[in-house]
């Protein structure tokens, strides 16, 4: 069931509606939505999350917005991007994220070197969990 | 037009739902009244003509009578109900949060108030409706042919019932848009219909209060009149339909009123205001305050019976009206803290409490012994002797309040002296030679009033002013020449026959009953009666107002042929009744039957008529009217102003027995 | 700055509008020339301590009682005594009313009978949902099962509009989340605008995508919950030396709070407006955090000059 697949966390600060837009977006990363099929509809959505339909309304929108669903009239909204080019979209936004990351560690006055050991220090840890957990997503902060 | 029709559809959706709501209240409104309308009526009037009958009134009118109870039993029951189901409609005024929800809902607050009213009183009107005519039925099953028109009389109970139940309902209602609250609804609906009577008796108390001569009667008259309890129980008993139709009138309208004045006040209402007692502070007021000075008023009496008269009165009046104060605010505001609130109005009313007893009470204008000028008063009612005549003549009015006026003028004496013609007239009581009509006539006038040894008349006169003012005065006046004056106007006024000799009377099987003449039932003894009666009207004349020395007459015959003598004098007593006689002017005849009458003036005829009328008349147990039946009066005096002799025949010619 | 993505119309300028309205309980003014409006279709958020005059406006809204000035139009038609609309509306307010020693049934009898929309699939189910027993006297329930019955009713009716008086307060927070469920579904299903009236501003939050702040009888603002928070960044900065600090002036922060060398900036402008900005400023770390409503409240009471502790209650 789709519908159940997708969550929201009530305790987690981030707005709703982007909360939304990463779920979907990491589901299908993780392969459990994929190219054309649909997501469920506002009304079904709302009803299994018991959260405001606009707010689902305003997810789709920006889901749309950004390419990776696209809205049928009178059929639903259907997922276009696949697991790769969804892949390759978090990709550009982790680059725009890791930029001002190495800015922080430049300015805290870390060298390259131990900045990098770091990086791959966390890049084995991750690679090991992941292997143990079996796809599990890990989240930060 | 269509939004219109639709909103409509609800509304009746809505009045649907409410009745069937209330299948409660239907089923034991129901319940009651056909137990009482049926089940106990029908055994009532099982009973009723299973019983022996009674002389003085018909199986048919006895019905009718039962009926009439009945009415006022479903009269008192209309309004208890209509006391219970007025407190508790509309249950959601007593709560914001009740108001908060009927008023979301859609519909009109008129209909809201239409609906939650009418369903109510069609809930009482069925029911009603359908035991007034199973027990119109009942009857007719029961009864038979006694049963006709007796409908009518079933059909009235409905009217009455209805109409009271609307009446009382309506009242309550008007108190519940005004305060909401259970309680405080009854509270309201009590004090408009019972406060103002209760004041007026306070207002009566007070006046009477030191009131040695006035009488103020006429204030608790007006409470009675306008006590809607008494009112309606009274008018359920009446059976004269015409006064009985304009009463109706007057209630519906009343609660017509009522109602609309709710419709209004319930749409005006705020509803932050439910929950709390009385809506508008001049409603507030009114019932504070004038529960105060009725307490004021009901406490000074109290004590002033406790304590030296004028202390007590304002000790008690003070103690009333605190406690008064302190009990209504509690009420009014529902919680205890504000019982000494509103000090200022407490102190203000208490001062006008004292200023009326004061002025009032205590008589500070001699408002007690005034008499109006005796050229202003335009008619004068008199009672003196145990009657009471109407003056309307002129001279006559102005002659007795002259009289009056002067009377109190000189300060109201209490003469206990023995009066001259007292004094004559009883020793004329037993004058053998100089007993007079007229003298038996003056006595019997004292007679009757008074004790045969009073000294005093007991006095009350009623002055009415052109301006519409009435004097109401009482008194005992000493039985000297003044107000001998007042009893020869009194017996020579127009008015003196009819009430001295009262309405057509028949005395039947033991008590007095005023029937219309048409309604007589005609045997034997009736018969006769009536035409006496009818002479008596042209002539003023009974027969059985001489028998109770109501009217002055020397003697009559009984049926069974005994005489009865006015006054034991005449008894035996030859010489005395011709005496009597000789001053007889003429003696009317009467067929009985056909009512032809002849007049005779010849004293010698007269006279031999009358006596073998009376000293020889023989005795007959059944009277039966036979075609020369005859009746025979003797007048003494012009036709218009008289006393008499009668006399019945039984049955026979007219003698001409000449005089030994 | 990214547009903040749009809610979908589904109806055009379909609206209720609450105009300038003012009322007054003897001598006090509960509320003073209040003006805004409530697009269709909005799960909308009412705040205020008690005493605001939220609860005011709602009935003044509802139609149970009209304003001293002042009007409340849906689509340009006025709710007083206006039976057609009311027949869209029901008011479930915070203390629940029913006919005195009614039954569920006997209450469906009356919202049958006035309200045409009242849905029977619904009624069934929903009391199966409940569990309750239609044919026990709703005054032998417990509290929490009485606002679950008036709960039920309201949907049943499938009103157009919705006004839940502080209503989420008596329910267990499984039931909480049953309501939001049917509430979500039916705003989904027809448009249905809901306007809720609460001092918890957590249940607000989760579901309301209006809200609008009263306080003393006064509309405070009334704005998009989403577009507050994108709007509003709370940020919390590391300074090596408290004079690189002044450069928050640019900012021109609603507060600055500190607790050491650390500082707990609250400013208006998107993140990245904000983003741009901090990154010139000689900062060792910084970090945005999402506001909760609370906080978001607390800032744009206290820009206005409000003390908090009195307004939230």
């Amino acid at each position: 069931m789709i519908v159940g697949l997708i969550t929201v966390d009530y305790r987690d600060r981030k707005l709703i509606y982007e909360q939304l837009v990463d779920n979907v977006k990491d589901l299908i990363l993780h392969g459990d939505l994929k190219r054309d099929e649909f997501l469920p509809s506002v009304r079904a959505l709302a009803r299994e999350l018991g959260i405001n339909p606009n707010t689902i309304q305003k997810a789709y929108a920006e889901l749309e917005r950004q390419g990776v669903i696209a809205t049928l009239s009178g059929r639903g909204s259907v997922i276009v991007f696949d697991k790769d080019s969804m892949a390759r979209s978090a990709e550009d936004d982790l680059r725009g994220e890791i930029a001002p990351l190495v800015m922080r560690a430049h300015t805290l006055g870390m060298t390259k070197e131990a900045f990098l050991s770091l990086a791959e220090a966390c890049w084995d840890a991750a690679a090991a969990g992941k292997d143990t957990d079996g796809g599990d997503e890990n989240d930060q902060n | 037009m269509t939004a219109q029709k639709f909103s409509d559809k609800r509304g009746l959706r809505y009045f649907a739902f409410l009745l069937r709501q209330n299948w409660p209240a239907l089923v034991t409104n129901s319940i009651v009244l056909l137990l009482i309308n049926v089940v106990i009526y029908s055994m009532a009037l099982s009973d009723l003509l299973a019983g022996h009958t009674y002389i003085y009134l018909n199986t048919y009118d006895r019905i009718g009578s039962l009926i009439l109870e009945y009415r006022v039993a479903n009269v008192i029951f209309a309004a208890l109900l209509a006391v219970l189901w007025g407190c508790t409609t509309m249950p959601y005024l007593n709560s914001k949060v009740g108001v908060n929800f009927h008023h979301s809902l859609p519909l009109k607050r008129e209909h809201h108030y239409l609906y939650e009213v009418g369903a109510k009183v069609l809930l009482f009107v069925l029911p009603m409706g359908v035991s007034t005519l199973l027990g119109y039925l009942t009857t007719v099953v029961v009864a038979g042919d006694l049963a006709k028109n007796t409908g009518v009389l079933f059909l009235s109970v409905f009217i009455n019932a209805v109409t009271n139940f609307v009446l009382y309902y309506a009242i309550l209602i008007f108190a519940a848009s005004f305060t909401g609250t259970g309680f405080g609804r009854l509270l309201t609906a009590g004090m408009i219909v019972f406060m103002p009577s209760i004041l007026l008796s306070s207002l009566y108390t007070i006046c009477d209060y030191s009131a040695r001569y006035s009488s103020f009667t006429w204030i608790t008259d007006i409470g009675e009149r306008i006590m809607l309890p008494i009112r309606s129980i009274l008018v359920a008993q009446g059976d004269k339909y015409t006064n009985v139709l304009w009463e109706l009138i007057g209630a519906w309208l009343i609660a017509a009123v009522f109602l609309f004045c709710g419709l209004l006040i319930y749409r005006k209402r705020k509803s932050e205001l439910s929950g709390t007692p009385v809506l508008s502070k001049i409603a507030r007021g009114l019932m504070k305050y004038t529960t105060i000075f009725v307490a004021a008023t009901l406490f000074a009496m109290m004590m002033e019976d406790f304590a030296d008269g004028v202390v007590g009165i304002f000790i008690g009046g003070a103690i009333g009206a605190l406690l008064a104060a302190m009990l209504m605010n509690t009420i009014l505001t529902k919680s205890a803290k504000n019982m000494f609130a509103g000090v200022r109005g407490l102190v203000i009313s208490f001062a006008a409490f004292c200023l009326i007893f004061t002025v009032v009470g205590f008589d500070l204008i001699g408002f007690d012994t005034y008499i109006p000028a005796p050229a202003s008063v335009r008619m004068v009612t008199v009672q003196l002797g145990g009657v009471e005549v109407e003056l309307t003549d002129r001279d006559d009015v102005k002659r007795v309040t002259e009289i009056v006026h002067t009377y109190f003028q000189n300060g109201l004496e209490e003469n206990n002296e023995y009066d001259a013609i007292r004094t004559v007239a009883k020793d004329k009581y037993y004058d053998n030679d100089n007993m007079t009509t007229e003298d038996a006539l003056r006595l019997d006038l004292l007679n009757i009033a008074d004790s045969m040894f009073s000294e005093t008349f007991y006095v009350r006169v009623t002055l009415k002013t052109a301006t519409g003012l009435r004097f109401e005065k009482r008194y005992h006046a000493p039985a000297n020449g003044t107000h001998e004056e007042i009893l020869t106007i009194m017996a020579n006024s127009e008015d003196f026959p009819d009430a001295y000799f009262g309405e057509s009377a028949v005395y039947v099987g033991g008590g007095w009953m005023e029937t219309p003449l048409d309604d007589l039932n005609y045997d034997s003894y009736k018969l006769t009666e009536t035409y006496a009666r009818q002479l008596w009207h042209d002539m003023r004349v009974s027969f059985n107002g001489m028998q109770y020395f109501n009217r002055p007459a020397l003697a009559c015959v009984m049926l069974d042929g005994t005489p009865v003598y006015r006054y034991p004098y005449y008894d035996g007593n030859e010489d005395a009744i011709r005496q009597y006689m000789k001053q007889l002017t003429s003696v009317y005849v009467v067929n009985v039957k056909t009512g032809e009458m002849k007049e005779y003036t010849d004293s010698v005829t007269m006279e031999s008529m009358l006596r073998a009328g009376i000293l020889d008349s023989t005795t007959a147990s059944n009277f039966a009217p036979k075609d020369d039946t005859y009746v025979f009066f003797g007048i003494v005096g012009e036709k218009s102003n008289f006393n008499y002799i009668c006399a019945y025949f039984l049955d026979g010619q007219i003698p001409a027995v000449p005089l030994p | 700055m990214r547009p903040l993505p749009g809610r979908i119309l589904t109806e055009v300028t379909r609206m209720i509008k609450i105009e300038s309205v003012t009322k007054v309980f003897t001598d006090v003014k509960s509320l003073d020339r209040v003006s805004f409006s409530i697009p269709s279709g909005t799960i909308f958020g009412l705040i205020g301590s008690n005493g605001s005059g939220k609860s005011t406006l709602m009935r003044i809204m509802c139609g149970v009682f009209g304003a001293e000035e002042g009007s409340v139009l849906y689509d340009n038609e006025n709710i007083w005594e206006n039976t057609k609309l009311k027949e869209k509306i029901v008011y479930l307010s915070d203390e629940q009313y029913f006919i005195p020693h009614c039954t569920l049934a006997d209450m469906r009898a009356l919202y049958r009978s006035l309200y045409d929309t009242f849905s029977e699939e619904i009624y069934e189910s929903l009391l199966g949902t409940f569990g309750l027993d239609p044919t026990r006297k709703i005054n032998t329930f417990s509290k929490g099962m009485q606002k679950q019955s008036a709960v039920l009713l309201a949907l049943s009716v499938c009103p157009q509009y919705l006004f839940c008086d502080e209503t989420f307060d008596g329910l267990d927070p499984v039931m909480r989340q049953m309501v939001k469920k049917l509430l979500a579904e039916a705003v989904a299903d027809r448009n249905m605008t809901v306007i809720i009236a609460s001092h918890n501003l957590r249940e607000i939050e989760d579901i309301c995508d209006r809200v609008a702040l009263l306080h003393h009888g006064e509309l405070l603002f009334n704005r998009e919950l989403d577009d507050m928070k994108l709007t509003l960044q709370k940020i919390q900065a590391v300074f090596q030396n408290r004079e690189d600090a002044d450069a928050l002036s640019v900012l021109d922060p609603l507060s600055v709070e500190w607790r050491g060398s650390m500082a707990t900036i609250i400013a208006r402008g998107t993140k990245d407006e904000l983003d741009y900005e901090m990154k010139r400023m000689k900062t060792q770390f910084y970090e945005f955090i999402p506001l909760t409503l609370e906080e978001i409240f607390i800032s744009e009471m206290g820009e206005r000059g409000y003390d908090c502790s009195k307004v939230l209650g």
